[in-house]
C-alpha cells in the first residue's frame, strides 16, 4: 500500500510559564491510500495536538520537531503559502465542536463555497451549485433551501454534516476528524459514522481518526495508534489491537469499559491519574499506575515488535528486539 | 422483599415558551410528559435517553430544584410535592443529587473541606468537632486524602471533584440518590474508578440510585432495571438484562444497535435511524417516535401509544409489540 | 478515625493550605501597566488627602494681605506659593490639597451607598426572577431614564446644598448600572451546579445569595466600584461647579475651578491646578478600575 502521509518523531513542546515542556514525544505513523488510522487516547494525551500539528494550526509559542510527510514534502518546513493550498484542499479537517466550527454570521452555502472558490477557482454560481451537491452527498434534506440558511437553524447533526460536505469539498486526499461524533447523540453518531464510511471508501480517502471511544475505533479503523502522556504506547492493526492487547494501558483501556453485552463483571479500573505536562517524570510514562511495572521501567522503553506491524513501547516485549527505524 | 422508596406518577414539566413584549406564553416545551416509575429500596434505575428526551429535568422536577407542572411524587410513601418549605428542608436530607460537570458543581471559593461542611451547617448537624471527623470519614470514603480538605476545587482533576460531589451527597445520609450523567464528563479510566466507587458505596451504605446517562453500556453495567425515555416521554421500563436481551420498543432497538462496539469482528444489525429529534416544543401527534420509526403504521401517528406491562416488570409504549 | 486536638485545631476553618508554586502574589508591572499606574494615582490621592495639614504649606481659607498683586489680580506661582493664589488672594496649592478630601469622600462614600443598593436590588432581581425582577428592573430603567447630573442637581436643590447633600444625592441614584451588572452575574452564577446542589441540600435563600452566589459575583463588582468613584467624583466637581456642591468659602476641586473661570483669562493657573488634580484622581481610578479587570479577567488567570 502507498503511503500518503507519514509523521517521524514528532515532538510538540508548549510554553507553560516560560518551560518548554512536551505534550507530544516522538510520535511516529503513517496512512496508506485508503486507509483509516485511529488515534486513541484519554483527554491530554496528546492526540488533538498532533492532529493541530499535522495542519500547522498550533498557536505561536510552540516548538515542532520531526517530520511530516506528505506526498514527498515535509509539511513541517514547507513555506506557508503552500501550507495554505494544502490546507482545506488536499488534507482537510473535522471538528469536535460543530456549533462552534461554522462561523454564525455566514450561509451554509458561502462556507462551503468558500474553499471551491479559493482552491478551485470556480465562479460563485458553480461554487452555489457545488455546494448543492456536497450538501446532497452528505444525506441533507432540501439542499437548495438550507444552502441559504445559517449553521443556528440546523441540529447538530446537520451542523456536523456540514462539516464533513465542507471538508470533502475539494475532494481531499486525506481528511483529520477530530473526535467527529462525541457531541452527537448516539443515533445521530450512527448516522454519521455511515455516513464517513461510505465517502472515504468511495473517494480512497486515507483518514485520521482522532477519538477516545474504543468502540468507534473498533467499527471505522483499519489500524490503531494508542496515546498515552504524550507518546504512542502501541499501535497495529485494529483486529491484532483488539484480539492481542500487548501494552498494559491499552490492556487497561479495554478492561475498564463496560461491556453491552455478556456477563457483568465488576470494572477493573486504571489506578491513579494522567500526569501532567510538568511532572513527566523519567522512564516509561505508565509505570506509575501500570500493574506490571518493573525496575527497568524506570529507563525510557523504545518501541518493540509483537506482532506483524503490531508494536508495543513497553520493556516486557523487548526481548522481540528493537524495531528498525 | 422489594419495598418501593420513590413513587413518581404522571409527572410533567412543561416550561412555557414567552415571546413578543408583554411576554404572553406562545407555547410549551415538554420537557416531561406524564413519567411513572417506582424505585425500590437499595435498587438502581438506570434512565437513558438522547438529548431533549427529559431526563436531567426529570431527576431535577423529583427533587423540586425545578417545580413540576403536576404529578405525584411520593417518598417513603409522603408526598413530596405537596411538603411546605419546613417540610422540604427535612424531605432534602432523604434525597440527594450528583450532577454531571465537576466543573460546575464545587463552589470556586470554598475549600474542599469547606462544600463537605456546609450540608452539615445547612442541617445543624453534629456538634463542630464530629463534624470535622465526618468530612474526613467522607473523605476516607471516596478515596480521597485527608489533606484534600484544605484544597481548591481548581486543584484536583475531574475524577477527584466528582468524588467529592459525590461525598457532599452523602454528608446528609441520603436515602436515595439521583446521579445526573455523573460520569460522562470523565475519562474511560476515571470513569471506571467512579463505577466502582458507588457501587461499593451502595453496597456500604444500602443507598438507592436514580442513575441517569446517555451511555447505555454504563448504564447496563450500574442498573438494576432500565427506563428509556424519548421526548418526554417513557418509551420502555424493564429488568436490564431483560432490556438489553429483549427489547421491545423499535426506539430501544435502534439505540442498542447504534452504540459502536469496541470488537472488530461484532456482528452488527444497525438500525439507522432517519431524521433528527423532533424538537420538544413542538412533539409529534400519536406516538412521538413515528417520525423516525422504521416499522411506524398509520395508527402511530394517529394514537398515542398506552404504557402496558407485556411481561411481568416489562412495560412498552408501543402500538406494535 | 480518630483525631487529636492538634489535628482539630489544624483544620478547624478548613482554611487553604498555601501552595508551594512559584505564583506570585504580585504579578509584574509589565503585564499589568495600568492597574499599577492607576494604583499608584489612587494611592497618592489617599495619603494627600489624608496628611492635608501636614502637606499643606498654608491654611487653604486664610486670604494673605501679600496674597493679591497691586491691581488686585492673582498672584503666579512663586516659591511661597508654588500653585500661585486665587482672585481672593488664598493659596491654590493648600485649597488644591484640601480639595482632594471633598473629591475623595464623595466619590468614596457615594459609591459604598451605590454598592450597597446595586448589590442588593442586583441579587434580588436576578436571584428572584418573576415579578420581584420585572418590578425591580423597571425601576433600574426608571433610575437610569433621567440624566444623572440634572436628577442629582434636583435633588441637591431640594435638600439644600452640603458636602452630605451631596455625597447623598449622587449615592442615591448612580446605582442603576451597578444593579444591572449584579443581576447578570447572579443570573449565569445561580444555573452553576454548584448553586443547585445548595438548593437540593435545603439551604434558605439568603444563605444561597449572600454565602454562594455573591462571593462569586464580586469580580466585575469591583471593577464597577473602582471605576464608579471616579464617576462620582467628577459628578460632585459638576454640582459645585454649578454653585449646588459644596459651597465656598470651604475647598472643593468643582468650586474652584469655577472660581478659576473668571479670572482664567489673566490668571491661568487659578483654573489649571484644580482642573489638572481632578483629571489625575479620576484617571487614577479609571485605570486601577480598567487593570482590574485585566487582572480579574478568567483569560488572564494562571490558577
Amino acid at each position: 500500500m502507498e503511503k500518503v502521509l507519514e509523521v517521524r518523531d514528532l515532538t510538540i513542546e508548549f510554553l507553560i510559564e516560560e518551560r518548554y515542556h512536551q505534550a507530544v514525544q516522538g510520535v511516529s505513523f503513517e496512512i496508506g491510500e485508503g486507509e483509516t488510522l485511529g488515534l486513541v487516547g484519554e483527554s491530554g494525551c496528546g492526540k488533538s495536538v498532533t492532529s493541530l500539528a499535522l495542519m500547522r494550526l498550533l498557536p505561536v509559542h510552540t516548538k515542532v520537531s520531526g517530520q511530516v510527510r506528505f506526498r514527498g514534502e515535509d509539511l513541517l518546513t514547507v513555506g506557508e503559502p503552500k501550507m495554505r493550498q494544502i490546507r482545506g484542499n488536499e488534507i482537510s479537517m473535522i471538528f469536535q465542536e460543530p456549533m462552534t466550527s461554522l462561523n454564525p454570521v455566514h450561509r451554509i452555502g458561502t462556507q462551503i463555497s468558500e474553499s471551491l472558490i479559493l482552491h478551485r477557482n470556480l465562479s460563485a454560481s458553480k461554487a452555489r451549485a457545488q455546494s448543492i451537491e456536497l450538501l446532497k452527498l452528505v444525506g441533507i434534506p432540501r439542499a437548495e433551501q438550507i444552502v441559504d440558511e445559517y449553521p443556528h437553524q440546523l441540529s447538530g447533526g446537520m451542523r456536523q454534516r456540514v462539516m464533513i460536505a465542507m471538508a470533502m469539498a475539494c475532494q481531499p486526499t486525506v481528511l483529520i476528524a477530530d473526535e467527529p461524533t462525541t457531541a452527537l447523540d448516539v443515533t445521530i453518531q450512527a448516522q454519521i459514522l455511515d455516513l464517513m464510511r461510505n465517502l472515504t471508501a468511495q473517494n480512497r480517502m486515507s483518514t485520521l481518526l482522532i477519538t477516545h471511544d474504543l468502540g468507534v475505533v473498533a467499527e471505522m479503523c483499519d489500524r490503531v495508534a494508542v496515546m498515552y502522556a504524550g507518546q504512542i504506547v502501541e499501535q497495529g492493526p485494529v483486529r491484532e489491537i483488539f484480539r492481542h492487547p500487548s501494552h498494559p494501558y491499552t490492556i487497561g483501556l479495554m478492561n475498564c469499559i463496560p461491556k453491552i453485552a455478556g456477563e457483568r463483571t465488576r470494572l477493573v479500573p486504571i489506578e491513579g491519574n494522567v500526569p501532567s505536562l510538568q511532572n513527566m517524570g523519567t522512564g516509561c510514562r505508565f509505570a506509575p499506575r501500570c500493574p506490571q511495572a518493573m525496575e527497568v521501567c524506570k529507563n525510557e522503553p523504545q518501541e518493540y515488535d509483537v506482532g506483524t506491524g503490531h508494536k508495543s513501547r513497553c520493556w516486557l516485549h523487548a526481548e522481540a528486539g528493537v524495531t528498525s527505524r | 422483599m422489594t419495598e418501593a422508596l420513590l413513587k413518581v406518577q404522571d409527572l410533567v414539566k412543561y416550561f412555557p415558551i414567552h415571546r413578543g413584549v408583554f411576554q404572553h406564553t406562545v407555547g410549551h416545551v415538554k420537557a416531561v410528559d406524564g413519567i411513572s416509575f417506582t424505585v425500590n429500596r437499595g435498587e438502581t434505575l438506570g434512565v437513558v435517553g438522547e438529548s431533549g428526551c427529559g431526563k436531567s429535568t426529570m431527576g431535577r422536577s423529583v427533587l423540586r430544584l425545578i417545580e413540576p407542572t403536576r404529578g405525584r411524587v411520593e417518598f417513603e410513601g409522603k408526598d413530596v410535592l405537596a411538603l411546605n418549605k419546613q417540610g422540604m428542608r427535612i424531605m432534602r436530607r432523604e434525597m440527594q443529587i450528583v450532577f454531571q460537570d465537576p466543573y460546575a458543581s464545587l463552589n470556586p471559593r470554598f475549600t474542599i473541606g469547606q462544600t463537605l461542611l456546609e450540608p452539615m451547617k445547612i442541617h445543624h448537624l453534629h456538634n463542630p468537632r464530629e463534624r470535622l471527623q465526618h468530612v474526613y470519614r467522607l473523605l476516607d470514603r471516596v478515596g480521597l486524602a485527608a489533606e484534600y480538605a484544605r484544597r481548591f476545587p481548581h486543584e484536583f482533576s475531574g475524577g477527584q471533584r466528582q468524588r467529592v460531589g459525590i461525598a457532599r451527597a452523602l454528608a446528609v445520609d441520603p436515602k436515595l440518590v439521583i446521579l445526573d450523567e455523573p460520569v460522562a464528563a470523565l475519562d474511560v479510566s476515571v470513569q471506571s474508578q467512579v463505577l466502582n466507587l458507588l457501587e461499593d458505596l451502595q453496597n456500604e451504605l444500602n443507598l438507592t440510585f436514580v442513575f441517569i446517562a446517555h451511555d447505555l453500556s454504563v448504564v447496563r453495567h450500574i442498573s438494576d432495571r432500565v427506563l428509556v425515555l424519548y421526548l418526554g416521554r417513557m418509551a420502555e421500563i424493564a429488568d436490564s438484562e431483560e432490556l438489553f436481551t429483549h427489547p421491545l420498543h423499535p426506539y430501544t432497538k435502534a439505540l442498542l444497535s447504534a452504540i459502536p462496539v469496541p470488537d472488530p469482528d461484532a456482528k452488527r444489525e444497525r438500525i439507522i435511524l432517519q431524521g433528527d429529534l423532533p424538537s420538544p416544543a413542538n412533539p409529534p401527534s400519536g406516538c412521538p417516535f413515528h417520525t423516525r420509526c422504521p416499522v411506524a403504521v398509520d395508527k402511530c401517528r394517529q394514537e398515542v401509544p398506552v404504557w402496558r406491562e407485556v411481561q411481568s416488570g416489562h412495560h412498552v409504549a408501543c402500538h406494535l409489540v | 478515625m480518630s483525631l487529636s486536638e492538634s489535628d482539630i485545631k489544624q483544620y478547624q476553618p478548613f482554611t487553604p493550605v498555601p501552595v508551594n508554586s512559584k505564583k506570585r502574589p504580585f504579578r509584574s508591572l509589565r503585564e499589568f501597566p495600568m492597574l499599577y499606574v492607576g494604583g499608584f494615582l489612587v494611592l497618592l490621592l489617599i495619603v494627600v488627602a489624608l496628611f492635608a495639614p501636614l502637606l499643606a504649606p498654608h491654611n487653604p481659607d486664610a486670604v494673605f494681605q501679600n496674597g493679591l498683586n497691586a491691581n488686585g489680580t492673582p498672584i503666579a506661582p512663586n516659591g511661597e506659593f508654588p500653585f500661585g493664589t486665587d482672585s481672593n488672594g488664598r493659596d491654590i496649592l493648600s485649597r488644591v490639597i484640601y480639595g482632594s478630601r471633598v473629591s475623595l469622600t464623595v466619590g468614596v462614600v457615594s459609591t459604598v451607598i451605590n454598592l450597597f443598593i446595586g448589590v442588593v436590588v442586583g441579587l434580588l432581581s436576578g436571584y428572584f426572577g418573576k415579578w420581584v425582577d420585572t418590578v425591580l428592573m423597571r425601576a433600574v430603567d426608571t433610575i437610569l431614564a433621567f440624566p444623572f447630573l440634572l436628577f442629582a442637581m434636583a435633588l441637591v436643590a431640594v435638600l439644600g446644598p452640603s458636602l452630605w447633600n451631596v455625597l447623598f444625592a449622587i449615592g442615591i441614584l448612580g446605582w442603576g448600572t451597578m444593579a444591572r451588572v449584579v443581576r447578570g452575574q447572579v443570573l449565569s452564577l445561580k444555573e452553576f451546579d454548584y448553586v443547585q446542589a445548595e438548593r437540593a441540600l435545603g439551604a434558605s435563600h439568603a444563605r444561597i445569595m449572600f454565602r454562594i452566589i455573591l462571593p462569586n459575583a464580586i469580580g466585575p463588582v469591583i471593577v464597577l466600584a473602582t471605576l464608579n468613584v471616579g464617576m462620582n467624583m467628577l459628578t460632585e466637581a459638576g454640582l459645585s461647579f454649578l454653585g449646588i456642591g459644596i459651597q465656598p468659602p470651604q475647598a472643593s476641586w468643582g468650586n474652584m475651578i469655577q472660581q478659576g473661570m473668571n479670572t482664567y483669562a489673566f490668571a491661568p493657573w487659578t483654573l489649571w491646578f484644580p482642573g489638572l488634580a481632578l483629571v489625575v484622581a479620576v484617571l487614577g481610578f479609571n485605570m486601577m478600575g480598567d487593570g482590574l479587570r485585566d487582572l480579574l479577567d478568567p483569560h488572564n488567570a494562571t490558577r
